[in-house]
This record gives structure tokens, sequence and C-alpha cells, in this order.
């Protein structure tokens, strides 16, 4: 089968179909003519057979006939009729001798009658019937004979028809006698038609000689043949022919036909033979066909296997540098040449190509890897290209995008007017950016750095604009961290100083103070408000101390510790307080399987008190403040939980949350400084810390932190994306 | 269809009819008692190649037995009636006809035809059945030496042996020494040749050639050329009628130095030769046997026989009497039975046999036969009556010169 899926096997096999088709045409239409050619050939045949047969036994009966005819006028049997004692001598030798002319004479029998009928004599070559001996006088032709009228007609004799030639002899217009002749009709049939020919003579009563089948008789007497018209017919396996026969018979009313028959075996065995003659010659041609195809395609296919070759060669191993290289000047030459040409331009659009694509996957690399939101627009405002920056920063995927047009689906009604501005100052080449709120599907308004640029093709037509966002909000942020960051710098280098300043003169009272408190000499109320100067010394002197720490730039000491160790700790230290407070405190303990930290136990735990005293204090009494650690849902890191209960707090108030000195406790309770320093030690430890609240519900306070080992780089990211 | 006229009966009842005429009476004459026929018949050629003579002797014997049914009949007044029998010269229908005759109630005799062989086959029914058969015509010596114990056979006419001896002398008379003999072949032609033979032979001459026809014979020349290169100065024939008219014609045609003098013997008068033969039988030299002439006659008997043959059948002059000699010599045939039937008062034919054997001096109106019969003699002509006759051009038959 597979080589009949070779355009070798095509070929052979469309060779081969057309052989067939055009044999079987052949022998369909040559059968068919010769069909028609040996049926009439045999037509013909059987009616020139017909034709001659019955002109035969026409002339052969008009023959005899006249014979007949002749005898009776001849004198001599004149004379012998009328002569009755001589005639012995002369008489019987000349009838021993007679004979009727024409086929089958020498059989038939010949009698010469007197004026009653009465055998004179005869020709003595065959006995005959007995009621023949002596007399015809009975007989039906007698009567006709001697009213002077010859006589023809079929007697039955011997199983067999017989025709009986009657003539008067007539002496002076009277009828002295009569010669009559009869013989088996059979005789007439003469030489046997050859090869099967049936013959068979057939008058009103039935057959004379030869044998008709009940139905090809019966057939025979259906047909009415108009005149010159010779019926013929088939009937089972054999061919009639039906010729009336004219001549003697008509002119005595004989009323004979002459049935010819030949077996169609004579019309099919030549056309079997012919089909199978043109069926063999057609086989033999096929292979001669196949033989010739296999050899003269294997000339056509060799420049084509070569460019099969080179084609598959390129196909399985994509070398475009092969070339077929046939020097063969005909049409697959051309071909081959063609092909080697193509290659040569193949290989060189694809070594462009492959440039272009590396440009192209470096471009989409880029596009697909950059920050920046990239978007495409074509010249209806449809996003042809929409990277995955894009899709993060506005929260659709590219179909969904391109469901209606960007700027409709994208920019807010407020932001129309600028960005048809920068697209109008794009228009004139090159690019053109502003800041632009536009709107994300989650998030709604995201400020972007929009840069729009307008493309086009190689010719110069526009083929759309290039729309790259940058998300502002992280440089809004890190610009207002910076401020913050700047800020808080010059507060801890004026801190820094003022602290150092105020040490001194705050070491100076506490001493003093402490100095007069260890005087005897003191009043209560002098001893009182000598503790007070120096408790609030002290308390000055702790919150510069608080200053200076928040100010220095400590290098921490980090070790590997379990959080369960860290929560124990610090459990410890609030455990009371939130007592006091009637605060539920619940610490969970992690999981064994929770990683250790590989941090600053004391920044740690600070960071932890902070939060802690920050949700107790904003817990009232009944609340309940938990605890909790678990790994990070995102990146290699673990949470640590601070919820409470407690009032929870505004967006303005979130919003300032982690700025230093920024608090909503009492004067006096509070510095300000928690959460910025916790921010500041958290960040320090490569983590990151998340605030959501909710006024009246509650805050909950995570802590992102590496778990110990992690590489150092990735702790931003993952600290970044872990919000 | 000429159908055979064998049926064909002519009853004269001439006798009672003349007699009531001539012999008037007052009264109704008594009715006669009612007598049985004598039956004669005649068994001929009445409608083929032969019959005129047929006819000729139907007329003869019609004329004589009027004659003696006129004189009151035979027996006591037994009238004569005479029975035709048609068997066209032909031998077969001959015998069957005369088995009819034969039982025919009161047949005394029957009459032949011109042709002998009718008769001559049928010598032994003849014989058995006692039939009195007269030839008032056919020749063949062996119809009356038949060798019949008794013979039953008689004759009025000629006798080919006799015949053999007149034309071969007839022919020398007139120079002919070489004769050519050509016959039919029938029984009466190898009789006429036998003759022929012998007669020659008693002139120590033979036959330059004997040549033979079949009847119905389309043409004769190759017969007479083979006579003639045979050396024929003369031909001798027996032929009837229609044979003889071809004869004629065929002698006609040859160049009128190669024609041959025919001398015939009577049969060719037995039919219509004149017309048969038309102009050609003026143009050859024929001589025919006869034994009687009506034409020229001067006699009595035959003037008043002439005279009752006209008023009988028609006829105005005597040249129309076609056949004489079979008229005649039936003519004297019936006479002479009837004589033998009053000889022998009785029509029983055994007797009536012997009485014509017995019969006393007749005359006829051929001749006076003295007697014509004798019980070793029953050939009534003899050489004396033969008489050789030629054809008028306007086909009457009259003597010969000599």
């Amino acid at each position: 089968m597979r080589f009949f899926r070779s355009l070798q096997g095509k070929i052979l096999l469309f060779f081969f179909l057309i052989d067939v088709a055009t044999v079987g045409a052949l022998v369909a239409t040559v059968s068919g003519n010769a069909r028609e050619a040996l049926e009439q050939k045999i037509e013909q045949l059987l009616q020139l057979k017909a034709s001659e047969a019955s002109n035969d036994i026409e002339r052969e009966l008009a023959f005899k006939w006249s014979f007949m005819q002749s005898l009776a006028s001849n004198t001599f049997l004149v004379n012998s009729v009328i002569d009755p004692q001589g005639r012995g001598e002369y008489l019987e030798p000349f009838m021993q001798k007679l004979q009727l002319p024409g086929l089958g004479g020498e059989k038939a029998d010949l009698w010469l009658l007197d004026f009653a009928g009465r055998v004179i004599t005869r020709n003595g070559l065959h006995p005959t019937h007995a009621e023949h001996e002596s007399h015809f006088a009975q007989e039906s032709w007698w009567s006709k004979v001697r009213e002077g009228k010859p006589s023809v007609m079929v007697t039955q004799r011997g199983g067999h028809s017989h025709l009986l030639l009657a003539f008067p002899v007539f002496y002076h217009q009277h009828i002295e006698g009569a010669v009559v002749a009869e013989f088996d009709v059979a005789l007439l049939r003469g030489a046997e038609a050859e090869g099967g020919l049936g013959m068979t003579l057939l008058s009103a009563q039935g057959p004379l000689f030869g044998f008709l089948s009940v139905d090809a008789l019966s057939q025979v007497r259906q047909l009415n043949p108009a005149p010159g018209q010779h019926p013929t017919f088939l009937l089972g396996d054999t061919f009639y022919w039906v010729q009336p026969l004219g001549g003697f018979s008509r002119e005595h009313g004989l009323g004979w036909s002459l049935v010819l028959s030949e077996p169609a075996e004579k019309l099919f065995l030549p056309l079997r033979e012919l089909r199978q003659r043109m069926l063999g010659t057609g086989a033999f041609m096929a292979v001669v066909f196949a033989v010739l195809v296999v050899w003269g395609t294997g000339s056509l296919l060799r420049p084509l296997e070569r460019i099969e070759g080179t084609m598959r060669g390129i196909v399985d191993g994509g070398d475009l540098g092969q070339r077929i290289r046939l020097q063969s000047r005909d049409e697959l030459g051309s071909i081959a040449r063609t092909f080697d040409q193509m290659l040569e331009r193949l290989e060189h659009r694809t070594l462009e190509l492959e440039r272009s694509r590396d440009k192209a996957s470096l471009l989409a690399h880029i596009t697909s890897a950059s920050p920046s939101a990239i978007a495409m627009l074509d010249l209806q405002g449809q996003v042809r290209v929409w990277n995955q920056a894009a899709e993060s920063l506005f929260g659709w995927s590219l179909e969904q995008i391109s469901e209606r047009p960007f700027l409709a689906k994208v920019v807010p009604a407020a932001a129309q007017e600028t960005v048809s501005a920068l697209l109008t100052r794009a228009g004139g080449g090159g690019s053109a950016e502003t800041e632009v709120s536009l709107m994300s599907r989650e998030t709604g308004p995201v400020l972007v750095q929009l840069q729009v640029t307008r493309i086009a093709d190689a010719v110069g037509q526009p083929l759309g604009h290039v729309f790259i966002m940058r998300d502002q909000r992280e440089v809004k942020r890190l610009r207002e961290s910076l401020v913050q960051s700047e800020k808080m710098a010059a507060m801890g280098t004026l801190v820094a100083g003022l602290s150092h300043e105020l040490n001194n003169p705050l070491g100076i009272i506490i001493g003093f103070a402490q100095g007069l408190e260890r005087r005897g000499t003191l009043d209560e109320s002098t001893r009182g408000a000598l503790a007070s100067i120096e408790r609030q010394a002290q308390r000055c002197a702790q919150l510069v101390r608080a200053l200076l720490d928040f100010s220095r730039k400590k290098i921490p000491l980090r070790e590997r510790v379990a959080v369960s160790t860290l929560f124990e700790r610090v459990g410890a230290l609030v455990g009371g307080q939130a007592q006091r407070a009637d605060i539920s405190f619940e610490v969970l303990s992690p999981s064994a399987e929770l990683p250790e930290l590989e941090v600053s136990v004391q920044e740690i735990e600070s960071a932890l008190l902070n939060l802690i005293t920050n949700a107790l204090d904003a817990t009232p009494g009944g609340g309940a403040v938990t605890v909790s650690a678990q790994p990070a849902a995102q990146g290699n890191g673990v949470e640590l939980v601070v919820a409470d209960t407690g009032s929870g707090m505004p967006e303005e108030v979130l919003q300032r949350a982690f700025d230093p000195f920024f608090t909503t406790k009492p004067v006096g309770q509070g510095t300000g400084l928690g959460l910025s320093i916790t921010r500041n030690i958290v960040e320090a430890h490569g983590g990151a810390i998340d605030v959501k609240t909710a006024p009246g519900i509650g805050t909950t306070v995570r802590l992102w932190l590496p778990v110990a080992g992690a590489p150092p780089q990735a702790h931003r990211m993952e600290a970044t994306a872990w919000k | 269809m000429q159908r055979l006229g064998w049926m064909l009966c002519v009853v004269l009842l001439l006798s009672g009819a003349a007699s009531a005429q001539s012999k008037p009476s007052s009264t109704p004459p008594p009715k006669p008692p009612t007598l049985p026929p004598i039956v004669l018949g005649l068994h001929a050629d009445m409608s083929s190649g032969s019959a005129m003579s047929g006819e000729a002797i139907r007329r003869g014997a019609l004329l004589a037995l009027s004659e003696l049914n006129a004189q009151g009949g035979l027996l006591g007044g037994r009238k004569l009636q005479l029975v035709v029998r048609d068997h066209h010269g032909v031998p077969a229908r001959a015998t069957d006809q005369l088995q009819e005759l034969a039982s025919t109630p009161n047949l005394v005799a029957v009459l032949t035809g011109n042709h002998s062989a009718p008769f001559i086959q049928n010598f032994g029914f003849i014989l058995g059945h006692q039939l009195i058969i007269m030839s008032p015509w056919a020749a063949s010596t062996e119809l009356i030496d038949n060798g019949l114990k008794p013979n039953y056979v008689f004759r009025v006419s000629a006798r080919d042996e006799a015949v053999g001896r007149f034309l071969v002398q007839k022919a020398f008379e007139r120079g002919h020494k070489k004769l050519g003999l050509l016959l039919e072949k029938t029984a009466w032609g190898r009789s006429t040749e036998k003759a022929l033979r012998e007669a020659l032979a008693s002139h120590q001459q033979a036959a330059v050639a004997v040549e033979w026809f079949n009847w119905a014979e389309e043409d004769m020349e190759p017969q007479l050329a083979a006579l003639e290169s045979a050396g024929a100065q003369a031909v001798l024939i027996a032929a009837n009628a229609p044979e003889g008219a071809l004869i004629v014609k065929a002698m006609a045609r040859r160049p009128p130095d190669k024609r041959l003098p025919i001398y015939s013997h009577s049969g060719i008068t037995a039919g219509n030769l004149p017309q048969l033969a038309g102009p050609s039988l003026a143009q050859v030299e024929l001589h025919v046997l006869q034994t009687f002439f009506f034409v020229g006659t001067r006699d009595a008997r035959a003037q008043a026989f002439i005279a009752r043959y006209h008023e009988t059948f028609g006829t105005k002059r005597a040249e129309d009497i076609s056949a004489p000699t079979g008229t005649t010599q039936a003519y004297d045939a019936v006479w002479l039975l009837a004589l033998a039937i009053e000889k022998a008062q009785t029509t029983d034919r055994p007797k009536v046999r012997d009485a014509l054997e017995q019969l006393g001096p007749h005359r006829g109106l051929l001749r006076t036969y003295r007697p014509a019969f004798t019980a070793s003699r029953h050939e009534a002509l003899d050489l004396s009556d033969y008489k050789l006759a030629t054809f008028t051009p306007e086909g009457v038959l009259v003597p010969s010169q000599p």
C-alpha cells in the first residue's frame, strides 16, 4: 500500500486505471459492436444460408417438377401408356433406370400409371408401399390428376414426409395415364449446413424434415412476416431464421417455410473469446504499462527523489544549505534550479528571519519582562500587544482588554483630554509622556507614567501607538519614603545632636537630683519634688536614649531562633499587662515544622513587643489579642501575626501609622516611634510589615520574615510580593 | 373437360316410327309385346386421335341398325341397339370397358374401332365371356390369327399381312424398290412391320430401314432423315392420323426432290388427316389403303346408302362422308351379325358366333360375301378388296392413279 501512495505508485495506478477503463470501455464498446456485427453477420449468414437453401429447395422442386412435366409429355411414356403389348421390352428397362434428377433423385420412387391410376410399371430401386403396388386410384390426389391437373402434395410414409408429384399423361386432350414421383422431403435438405446450422422445412402441418421444439414451432407459427421480411428470433440458446419459401412452394400453395437455426453459442462464443482476448491483451498491456511506467517514471522520479531528498533534508534537518544541483535541461531540471534559487533566497530570508525572530523574541522578552506595562494599540485603538506587567497592573488579560477600545476602557473621563493631547503630541513623531491615572480592573485608578509613541512601518505608514505605563504608586511611595527618610535622617541628625546636647544637662539634673535626694535634710515635699525631678529627668534621658537608638545605625547581631522561643519571651513580658487590662492574650504555639528565623532576637522581640503593646493599648477590656505564626503563603518566609479586637484605625490614621512620632495615644503614654522603629527593624531583616485594620473591629498586623538560610536577594522581592 | 364418351348410348328406334309414318292405320295397332333389344357394342376411339374412325364405324353401324330395325328387327321383332364405349385407342381403358360391355344385357357382339390392341390384350377375357368381336377396321393379323378356340373374332376389314403385300406391291409397281418402314411403336406397328418385311421378303427385298415413332410424337424428321440416308425411295407407314399428319408435315418440309412417296396403311384415315396435315397434305405423294369410295360411285346401293347417310347425319355430298372405309365396313359387319343372329335365332353369343361361320352369301355394300366367314376364315375381305387411294387437295379420299 505504501508503494501506491508514492508518485510512482500513483502514476502506475493511474495508468492501470486508465488501462482498465480503456480496456473496459473497449471491451464494452467493441463487444457491443461485435455483438451487433455478429448478430448482423449471423443474420446475414442465416439469410444467405436460408436464401441458398430455399433457392436450392425451390430449384430442386422446380427441377423435379419440370422433369416430371417433361416426363409426362415424353412421347416414349405416352406411347408406353398406350402400348400394352410390346412395352415390356423397352419400358421396363427404361423405368428400372429412371431417376429423378437433382438431390436424392436416385432415391425417389417413380411410377407410370394408366388412366385409372393402376401401376403400369415403376422404377425398381426401392420397395414401395403395398397400396402403391397396383394402383393409386384411392389416393386423394388422383381425382385431381384425372381431371388433368398436376398434383403436388405431402404424404406421410414410414414416419417420413414425402413429396408426391403427379402429372397426367395426355394424348389428344385425354388423360391416358400419369407419371408419379414420390421422394422423402428430407432429400431436399441437401448438404446439411455446416457448424451446427439446423435446417427445418416447415409446412402448415408441421416439420417436413428437421426438428423444431414445441416452443420454437409455436413462435414460428405466431410470426406473420411482412412480404420481403424474414423474421428472426432468439429462443433459448438458439437463433432462428424463418424464410418463407417462394417459387414452387408459393405457386403450388404448399406454404412451406424454411427455418434455420443457429446455436447462439456461435454468437456468444466469439464474443467471449473476443472479450477474453481483449481482457488478456488489456492485462498484458497493463503489465507492459506497469513496466514502462516503472521504467519511465524511474528517470522521472530520480530527479524528484533528489528534490524530495533535498526537501526531506531541509524538513528533517532544517539544513537550507542543501542544493539539488540537477543538471537536467527538462522541466524537472528547471524546477530543481528554481528550487535551488528558492533555497538560496530562503536561506537568506531564514537568516534574516532568525535575526528578526531573535530581535522579536528579545523584544517580546523585554516587553514581557518589562516592569512597565506596555500596550500596543492599532489605529482603531484596539490593543494588540499587552504584556504581563500590563496584565498585572490593570488586571485585564489581552482578551479582556481587547473587548473595548483601550482608551474607553482604561482612560477615565477625567484623563481623556490629557491622553488625547498626548496622542496628538506623539503623532508628530517621537514620544510624549505624562503622569496620569488610568483605571485598573480591581484597584480603580492607578497612577502611571504614560509614554505614548507612534509606530509606523518601514514606509512610514502609521501602525498605531505604543503605550508604556509605569506604575507610579511605588515611585510615589518611594518618593514619599525618600522624603520621609531624608526627613528622618535630618531628624536623626537633629535628634542625635539634640540628644547628645540633652544628655549632659540631663545627667547633671539627674546627678544633682539624686545627690539632693540623698540629703537627709530635705523635707518630704522637697524630696518628693526632687524625686519627681529625677523621674522626669530619667524619663527624658530614656527618651533621649530612644531617640539615639532610632537615629543610630546599628548593625544587629542575628542568630537562629525558633518563633516559639520568641513568642515565649515576649508573652512573658506582656502577659501581666494583658491580664491587668482584662484582655485575653493568647499566643498560639506555632507548628513544630515552622522554620526557624535568623534574626536579631532583641530587635524582633522589641518589634513584637511594640506591636503587642499597641494591640493591648487599642483593645478595650474584654477584648482579645492573639499572637500566631505560620509559614508564609508566598515566598520562603514566616508570617508573625498580632491581631486584636480593638478599636481599629481609620484610613487617615493608617496612612500615618508608620510616621515617627505619630501617635494617637495620650500625651505621655507613647512616643510615636513604635511602629516606625518596628518597620525599620523588620525591613532591616529583609522582611515586610502589613497592617489590615477596620475601625471598631480590630487590627491585624503581619510581619513577614525570611526563614533561616534564605538567600538575601530574594527577600526584597518576596517581601514585596507578599503584600 | 372432354370427358370420355363411353356412356354415350344411342338407341335408334327408327323402324317403329318409320313404319308408323309409312303405314298409317285408322285404328291403333295392338301394343306389341315388349321384347328385349339386341345390343351391339361399339368399342372404339370416339374422341381421340382416331375418333373419326370411331364415328365412321358408328355411322355405318347405325345405318345398318336403322335398316334392320326398320325391317322389324331380329328374332321376331327385337330391335337392335348400339352401345358405344370410347376407349381412346388405349388398351388399358378398353380392357375396363370391355368388361362393362360384356356385362351389358343382351349384348351379342362388339364392333371394334381401328385399334387392334384393345382386343388383342383381352383375348382371354373375350374367350372367357364368349364375346363376339367384329372388326370393321382393326387390321392386326394377330387379331384374327389369335389362336382362340373357338375364335370369337371376325373382321370385315383389311388385314395387316395382306396390307403389307398390297402396299409393297403398289410401291414396286410405282418403281419404288427401296422401301423404308416407318411404324408406330405399338402392337399394330409391329404387326405391320412383320407383314411388310414378309411382303418384301416375298420379293426378295428387305426394308432399307425401319424407323419407329411413339404416339404423340412431335417431329418425324429424324426418322425420315434416317430412312432417306438409308436410301429409301419410298416410305411405308403404319400410323394413325395424328402421327401420320406429322409424317406428312415432316415430309413436306423436306426439299421437293427429297420428298419420298408415302404408302400408308389405312390408319391415317382414321382421323381428320386433312385437317391435321393442312397444306402439307397436298405437297406430299401419299397413298393410303382403302377398300371403298363413295365419291364417284355409281352403285345404286351405294347411292341409296349415301342418301340415307345424308338424311341421317345431315351431310350433303359424298365427299362429306369421312373415313368411308370404316362406315362401309361397319355397315356390312352389322348386317353380317344380324344375319348370323337371325340364322342362330338367338342372341346366345356362341351360337351367333357359330352362325357367323355358317352364313350364306350376302351382298353387302362393300362387296358380296360368298360367304363372309367360314370356320377357318374369319376375314371377310381379301386382297382384291384393297385399293390405293390418295387425298385430293380438298382432303377427299379418291382412288390413286395407277
